[in-house]
């Protein structure tokens, strides 16, 4: 009984209907609009007050206005180069980190635990020390972003590389591959997809880490932008800061997916 | 003793002289790396300071009513994701992209409608704990396995023992792993918000150490913080780990 329940197929619900590209982005436009528009409704009619939350009509015309204007791409520039170069940094040496605590596995079992509990506890709150040593400069921002990105990476990459079936490279041993081409054609390919995971979260923790000390200590780019809009009481242009962002990090969240499905080809 | 141990302990013991010996050199600014010694004297002052504790208070207040409503209403949205698999291919994406924008961004319109005192931090932390909690439920309930649900369906379980005594265990593992998350990100929410606009909490308190350039006491008041935290999770990794100990393949998933 046990077994036959067990060795019963995958089940797939059949499909009705094929699933079409077009139809489900289509769909999501539309839920994405749908909201949109019932706030844009519930400001008009007056449920929302329009200064605590302009209606999106308005903020749409201040984006565009905002894209149009040189101090904000100023400001989305320096976002994204520091972003662009906390992930950088922090990927080599995530990257570095894990496989070194992979292949040394004493070191791997001794401090996996210990970097696991650091990366759970809020350590964005030492951004006042990165302040002090850097100064108020877009070299804090990335220190402090670097130092927290570096744990997810680290920590999924040994996960990542310790997971792969054992099967496999006894396979490749006794078909006396050499170990350089086992690592690079089996290892690698097969701790890709959780090695690129922790990337992903790296990626996001660094993009909190920017954002939030741009917009905490109002250094450099769009949290700095966001911070004084709020401050000047500008609605429409906190929220058109704060759209930027959004769209600043989907931009990069995607830029990453894309190389995820490229190398995982 | 093991020699895991013996690494490990030593590792921390290079990192802690290396910490009291860098900063009694003098190296960097003693101002802003006080050595160990100095921070541990710090964490006495802040364990005796009047205010720590009714600060404490206020930013556990916070963050459990936070994480009460955002992991609440992440458990709904996620069992209708995975109960309705058209929603989920529709809107998962949109979630996973919203649930990675850093929310403390949306921290001046939270003031203007919930106030600086804690409202703001609640809707912050909530804010952060829902999507996680979102995602890796609708995720659990989607992964139970359908050999599991048909041999239910075949004994003839009654749709409240099916929930009860399929989906419940089956999805166990993975939502607290989305619990686990929405707990942490509901916590770095609510401390970072304090220390931008605050009246009281932990994140206040350490701004202002800083602020007083008292750096050893907030050293020391981040270390407190931390250690919580950290044992919080560890309460939770064992939690998960008790109740997917039966289970084949069940992980939990890492994703924000």
């Amino acid at each position: 009984m046990q077994n036959a329940l067990a060795a019963a197929p995958p089940g797939r619900r059949p499909r009705i209907w094929r699933e079409n590209a077009l139809v489900l982005a289509g769909a999501r436009a539309l839920a994405v609009g749908l909201a949109l528009g019932a706030l844009e409704w519930a400001v008009q009619a007056r449920l929302i007050s329009s200064f605590f939350v302009p209606p999106p009509s308005r903020v749409a015309q201040a984006l565009a206005a905002d894209l149009a204007d040189p101090a904000v791409w100023h400001d989305v520039g320096i976002t994204f180069r520091e972003t662009a170069a906390a992930f950088a940094v922090a990927a080599a040496a995530g990257l570095a980190l894990g496989y070194l605590l992979w292949r040394y596995r004493i070191l791997g079992d001794a401090f996996d635990p210990i970097l696991a509990g650091i990366f759970s506890s809020p350590i964005i709150l030492l951004y006042p020390i990165f302040l002090v040593v850097f100064g108020r400069t877009e070299w804090a921002v990335i220190g402090q972003a670097v130092a927290y990105g570096i744990l997810p990476i680290a920590l999924l990459t040994r996960q990542a590389l310790g997971g792969v079936s054992p099967i496999y490279l006894r396979l490749a041993r006794s078909l006396d591959v050499p170990a350089a081409r086992i690592f690079r054609h089996i290892q690698l390919p097969a701790a890709a997809p959780g090695i690129f995971t922790g990337l992903r979260l790296g990626l996001t923790y660094i993009l909190i880490s920017i954002i939030a000390m741009e917009f905490i200590a109002q250094i450099g780019g769009l949290g700095r932008y966001v911070a004084d809009s709020a401050l000047r009481f500008q609605t429409t242009s906190t929220y058109s800061g704060i759209a930027l962002v959004v769209l600043l990090a989907v931009l990069f969240l995607s830029l990453t997916d894309r190389l995820e499905r490229k190398a995982l080809r | 003793m093991s020699r895991v141990a013996w690494v490990r302990l030593s590792g921390i013991a290079v990192v802690l002289l290396t910490w009291e010996a860098v900063g009694r050199s003098g190296l960097i600014l003693h101002e802003v790396f006080p050595p160990l010694s100095e921070v541990l004297r710090g964490l006495a002052s802040v364990l005796a300071d009047a205010t720590t504790r009714g600060n404490a208070l206020v930013t556990a207040v916070e963050i459990a009513a936070g994480f009460a409503i955002g992991s609440g209403a992440g458990l709904v949205l996620g069992l209708l994701l995975g109960v309705v698999p058209y929603a989920d291919r529709v809107l998962q994406p949109i979630l996973y992209y919203l649930g990675a924008i850093p929310k403390i961004i949306v921290y001046p319109i939270l003031i203007l409608l919930l106030g600086a005192a804690e409202g703001s931090k609640i809707g912050i932390a909530s804010l952060s704990a829902v999507f996680p909690v979102a995602i890796n439920t609708a995720v659990a309930a989607r992964q139970v396995r359908p050999a599991l649900i048909r041999a239910a369906q075949t004994l003839g379980a009654q749709r409240s023992q099916m929930l009860l005594k399929v989906y419940l265990p089956a999805m166990a593992g993975d939502v607290l792993s989305g619990l686990r998350i929405g707990l942490a990100v509901a916590t770095i929410g609510a401390l970072l918000a304090e220390t931008s606009v605050a009246q009281a909490g932990l994140g206040l308190q350490a701004i202002r150490y800083y602020s007083q350039l008292q750096i050893p006491e907030m050293y020391a008041l981040l270390l407190l913080v931390f250690t919580v935290a950290t044992l919080i999770n560890a309460a939770f990794t064992w939690l998960i780990a008790r109740w997917t100990r039966h289970q084949h393949g069940g992980q939990g998933i890492t994703i924000p």
